[in-house]
C-alpha cells in the first residue's frame, strides 16, 4: 500500500516537474520573439534604457545595508549618493540611487540583481560589494546587460568571467596577498605565520593567496583555520592556531569577525602581529569593536582616496555622513563612470525620451580612461584596472595610518 | 595537556552561555510543552538593553570610575528588558493560543522570532517616525524631546553592528603557564551564581513549588487554587531574565551584538536543552556544558571547521541512545 502510495506520489511530481519546465521555456520563448524584434530592429545590439520625460534615471547600488557589514554598505550608499548630487542631472533626467541590500551574501545579491535587471530606468550598478555576491549576481548583469562596476569586490574570479559590462576599480586579491606577505616577510621580518579565514569566497581566497606565496617566499605557515561567518566564539580556534606559535595571524575575512578574533587572540595571550585584508579597514566596526585590540594590527586598501578632487568630495561627503569609511571614495567613482559615460551617450529621441544605448555604454566605459578621486582609472580587456596600488595601514590609536604604498602596473 | 586544559576552559564559558539560554527554552518547555523559537531573540532584545544602559553610563563617566558597578547595572537593565519582552510575548502571542493546535503556537513562536528582529533593526526609523509626528504646524512633542526620542533610539537599534565598550579588558590571571582572562572568570561565575538561585528559586519557593505543579498537571493545579497564568508569567519573565544576563554578558565579552545575534545561539542552546532532557533545569545546565566541551574539544583535534559537525554528530547519536535526553524522564511528560 505504502510502496504504491510513494509510487504515485513521485509520477505526480515528476509529471507536475515536467509540465512546469514545459510550460516555463514555452513562456522564455514567447517573452524572447518581440524582444529579438527589437534589437534587430535597433543599432545596439544590446538594446537600450530608454527613460520617458518626468521619470528618474536610476543608479543602482548593491551592498550589505543590514547586519554586520552594514558600515561598509552604508558608506558606499553614502558614496554613491554624493557622486549623484555632484553629478547633477543627466540631460536633464533627475538621478535617484537605489540602494539594494545584498547582505553580503550570494542568494540576497542575486535578488537584488534580479529588480535591479528589471528595472527598466537602471542605468548601472555600483557593487556588490562583497565578492561572494558579485559572482553570482554578476551572471544576472551579464545577462540582462546592465553595467556593473564594483569598488571592493577583490576576489580575483570576479571579473574573470568574460562578460563585457562587468568592471572593478580596485587591486584584486591576488595583489593584496603579495603587498601583505612583501610587508610582513621584508618590513617586519615575520617568518612564520598563522592563517585564519572566514571561509567565503573572498576570505578563503585571499587566505589560500597569502598561503601559497608566504611559503614561496620562504617562510613558514604553521597553521591555516577556518571559522564561520557570523559566529562569535574563536577561542577554540585562537588556543589551535597559537599552538604552532607563529610570530604573525593573516586574518582572510570582514571587518565584523577580524575584530572579534584580534581580541581573542589578545586575549590568549597572543602579542605578534596582525594583518589583514580590506575587509578590516574600517574605523567604527574594526577598530572601535575589538576593544583596543586592534592597535599596531595591518591592513592592505587598494581604493585610497587623494587624488584631484578628494578634499572637495570629502568635505562635501562628512557635512553629510561623516568621516568614509573604506569604500566610500570608490563607490564615488565607480558611479562617477557610469553617470559620465551615461551623459556621453545618451540622446533624446522624437518622442522626447531619454535613450540610453547599453552595449555603448559599456564600450564607452572601457575605452574612456577617468581620473576620479581615487585615482586614475583605466579598464584592460578584462574589466580590471591597468595601473593599481595598495597601501598598507596600520591602527594606530583612533586612526588608520597608512605605512607603505605599492604600486603596480606601471 | 596544558593547551586542552585551556581549551576545557574556553568549552566551559561557551557552555556558561548555552546552559543560561537553554534554561529558557526549558522552563517553557516545564510548564507549557511548547517550544519558544522567540527565545534566542529575547535574548538579544536584552543584549541590546544592556548595550544602550551601558553607553549611557559610559557617557556619564561609571564605567570608568566604577566598571564593576556599570557592569551590574548593565545586567539587571539586560535582564529586565528580556523579562519583560518575555511576558509581553507570552501574553500577545501565545497565551491567545493556548488551547490551539501546537503547530499555531510553533509558527506564532517563529513570527515573534521575525518580529523582534526587525523591531531592533528599525527601531531608529521609529524614532524619527514618532519624534517627527505633528498636526498642521504643531508638533507633537517639543524639539528637546524629539531630538531625544532620536538620540535614544539611535543609541539602542538600528540594521548596524552595536559595539560595547571594551570594559572587560583582555587581561587575566596566569595559572601554570594558562591565561585564564578575568572576563572568563566573570562569566562561568555569574552563570552559576544564577544556575543557583534558579536550583533553589524552584525547589525552596513557594512559587517554584506552584511552577512544579502546574509543570505537572496544569489542570490539576489551577483547581488547587494555584493562578496558572501568573504562574506562567512567571516561568517567562525568570527565563528570560536569564537569557538577557547571558545577553549582556555575550555583549561585554565579544563586544559586538546585532539584530540577528540571537539565531545561533539560539538553537545550540535549544539543542542543550533537548540533549539535556527538555523540561528539566538541571539538564540544561549539563546540556549547555556539554555542548561547549563538545566543541572545543572536536576543534583540538580536527579543523576548526568540523566544529559544529562534531558538536551536532555527537548529539544526534546521543539521542539515538536515549531519546528523552540525559536527565530527562521517559514518557516526554516534563517536570521542572
Amino acid at each position: 500500500m505504502s510502496k504504491r502510495y510513494v509510487f504515485i506520489s513521485v509520477l505526480t511530481i515528476t509529471t507536475l516537474l515536467l509540465a512546469a519546465c514545459g510550460s516555463s521555456a514555452a513562456a522564455t520563448e514567447e517573452a524572447a520573439a518581440p524582444a529579438a524584434d527589437a534589437e534587430a530592429a535597433a543599432e545596439d545590439e544590446w538594446g537600450y534604457i530608454t527613460v520617458p520625460a518626468g521619470e528618474k534615471v536610476v543608479l543602482g547600488l548593491s551592498s550589505a545595508l543590514s547586519a554586520g557589514y552594514a558600515a561598509y554598505g552604508q558608506d558606499m550608499l553614502n558614496g554613491a549618493t554624493v557622486a549623484v548630487q555632484d553629478f547633477g542631472d543627466l540631460n536633464g533626467w533627475e538621478i535617484e540611487v537605489e540602494g539594494g541590500d545584498d547582505q553580503c551574501e550570494g542568494a540576497p545579491g542575486v535578488t537584488v540583481a534580479e529588480q535591479f535587471a528589471a528595472n527598466p530606468y537602471m542605468v548601472g550598478v555600483v557593487g556588490p560589494m562583497c565578492s561572494g555576491t558579485a559572482i553570482p549576481a554578476m551572471d544576472i548583469y551579464g545577462e540582462h546587460h546592465v553595467i556593473m562596476i564594483t569598488p571592493s569586490s577583490t576576489a580575483i574570479p570576479v571579473t574573470a568571467a568574460g562578460y563585457e559590462n562587468v568592471f572593478r576599480i580596485v587591486a584584486n586579491d591576488d595583489l593584496q596577498a603579495e603587498v601583505a606577505v612583501d610587508y610582513m616577510f621584508n618590513e617586519l621580518g615575520v617568518t612564520t605565520l598563522g592563517i585564519v579565514n572566514d571561509q567565503s569566497i573572498y576570505g578563503q581566497g585571499i587566505a589560500e593567496a597569502v598561503q601559497t606565496k608566504f611559503e614561496a617566499a620562504g617562510g613558514t605557515v604553521t597553521g591555516f583555520e577556518g571559522i564561520t561567518r557570523g559566529d562569535q566564539d574563536f577561542s577554540a580556534v585562537v588556543s589551535t592556531i597559537l599552538e604552532g606559535e607563529p610570530e604573525a595571524i593573516y586574518w582572510g575575512g570582514m571587518d565584523a569577525e577580524g575584530a572579534l578574533l584580534v581580541n581573542q587572540l589578545r586575549a590568549a595571550g597572543f602579542e605578534g602581529v596582525y594583518f589583514g585584508p580590506d575587509g578590516i579597514k574600517s574605523i567604527p566596526s574594526f577598530v572601535e569593536a575589538s576593544g583596543g585590540a586592534a592597535e599596531g594590527a595591518y591592513m592592505t586598501f587598494g581604493a585610497v582616496g587623494g587624488a584631484t578632487g578628494y578634499e572637495e568630495f570629502l568635505e562635501n561627503f562628512s557635512a553629510q555622513f561623516g568621516d568614509p569609511i573604506a569604500y566610500g571614495p570608490g563607490s564615488y567613482d565607480a558611479a562617477m563612470i557610469i553617470l559620465n559615460a551615461a551623459k556621453a551617450v545618451a540622446t533624446v529621441d522624437s518622442d522626447g525620451n531619454l535613450v540610453i544605448p547599453k552595449k555603448a555604454l559599456a564600450d564607452m566605459i572601457r575605452a574612456t580612461p577617468f581620473d576620479g578621486i581615487t585615482g586614475h582609472l583605466e579598464f584592460d580587456e578584462n574589466g580590471d584596472l591597468k595601473v593599481v596600488s595598495i597601501t598598507v595601514f596600520q591602527a594606530q590609536g583612533n586612526e588608520l595610518v597608512p605605512m607603505k604604498v605599492y604600486d603596480f602596473g606601471q | 595537556m596544558q593547551k586542552l586544559i585551556e581549551q576545557l576552559i574556553n568549552g566551559l564559558t561557551v557552555g556558561s552561555f548555552y546552559a543560561l539560554i537553554a534554561l529558557g527554552y526549558t522552563m517553557v518547555y516545564g510548564v507549557l510543552s511548547m517550544i519558544n523559537f522567540a527565545h534566542g531573540d529575547i535574548f538579544m532584545v536584552g543584549a541590546y538593553w544592556g548595550c544602550f544602559t551601558i553607553s549611557k553610563l559610559s557617557d556619564i563617566g561609571l564605567t570608568e570610575s566604577n566598571p564593576a558597578l556599570a557592569i551590574i547595572i548593565a545586567l539587571i537593565a539586560g535582564a529586565f528588558g528580556s523579562a519583560i519582552t518575555g511576558i509581553i510575548v507570552e501574553r500577545l502571542a501565545y497565551r491567545p493560543l493556548r488551547n490551539a493546535s501546537r503547530l499555531a503556537t510553533l509558527i506564532s513562536a517563529i513570527g515573534t522570532s521575525i518580529f523582534l528582529e526587525e523591531l531592533v533593526r528599525l527601531v531608529p526609523t521609529f524614532g524619527s517616525f514618532i519624534a517627527s509626528i505633528h498636526f498642521g504646524d504643531k508638533n507633537l512633542f517639543p524639539e528637546s524631546w524629539s531630538t531625544a526620542i532620536i538620540d535614544a533610539t539611535k543609541t539602542f537599534g538600528g540594521a548596524m553592528v552595536k559595539t560595547y565598550p571594551g570594559i572587560l579588558g583582555t587581561e587575566g590571571i596566569t595559572v601554570g603557564g594558562i591565561v585564564i582572562s578575568y572576563s572568563r572568570i566573570m562569566i562561568m561565575t555569574v552563570a552559576v551564581v544564577f544556575m543557583i538561585l534558579l536550583y533553589m528559586l524552584v525547589r525552596l519557593t513557594k512559587t517554584g513549588k506552584a511552577m512544579r505543579a502546574v509543570s505537572e498537571d496544569q489542570e490539576t493545579a489551577a483547581l488547587m487554587g494555584i493562578n496558572v497564568n501568573k504562574i506562567i508569567s512567571n516561568t517567562f519573565f525568570i527565563g528570560s531574565a536569564l537569557a538577557g544576563v547571558a545577553g549582556v554578558m555575550m555583549g561585554l565579552f565579544y563586544l559586538q551584538i546585532r539584530p540577528l545575534m540571537g539565531f545561533t545561539p539560539g538553537i545550540k542552546a535549544f539543542t542543550a536543552a533537548v540533549v539535556g532532557g527538555i523540561g528539566n533545569i538541571p539538564g540544561a545546565m549539563l546540556g549547555g556544558y556539554l555542548l561547549g566541551l563538545i566543541e572545543v574539544i572536536s576543534v583540538q583535534f580536527l579543523p576548526a571547521i568540523y566544529k559544529d559537525i562534531v558538536a551536532f554528530v555527537v548529539l544526534i547519536i546521543m539521542l539515538i541512545v536515549k531519546p528523552t535526553g540525559i536527565l530527562g524522564n521517559s514518557g516526554g511528560k516534563s517536570k521542572l
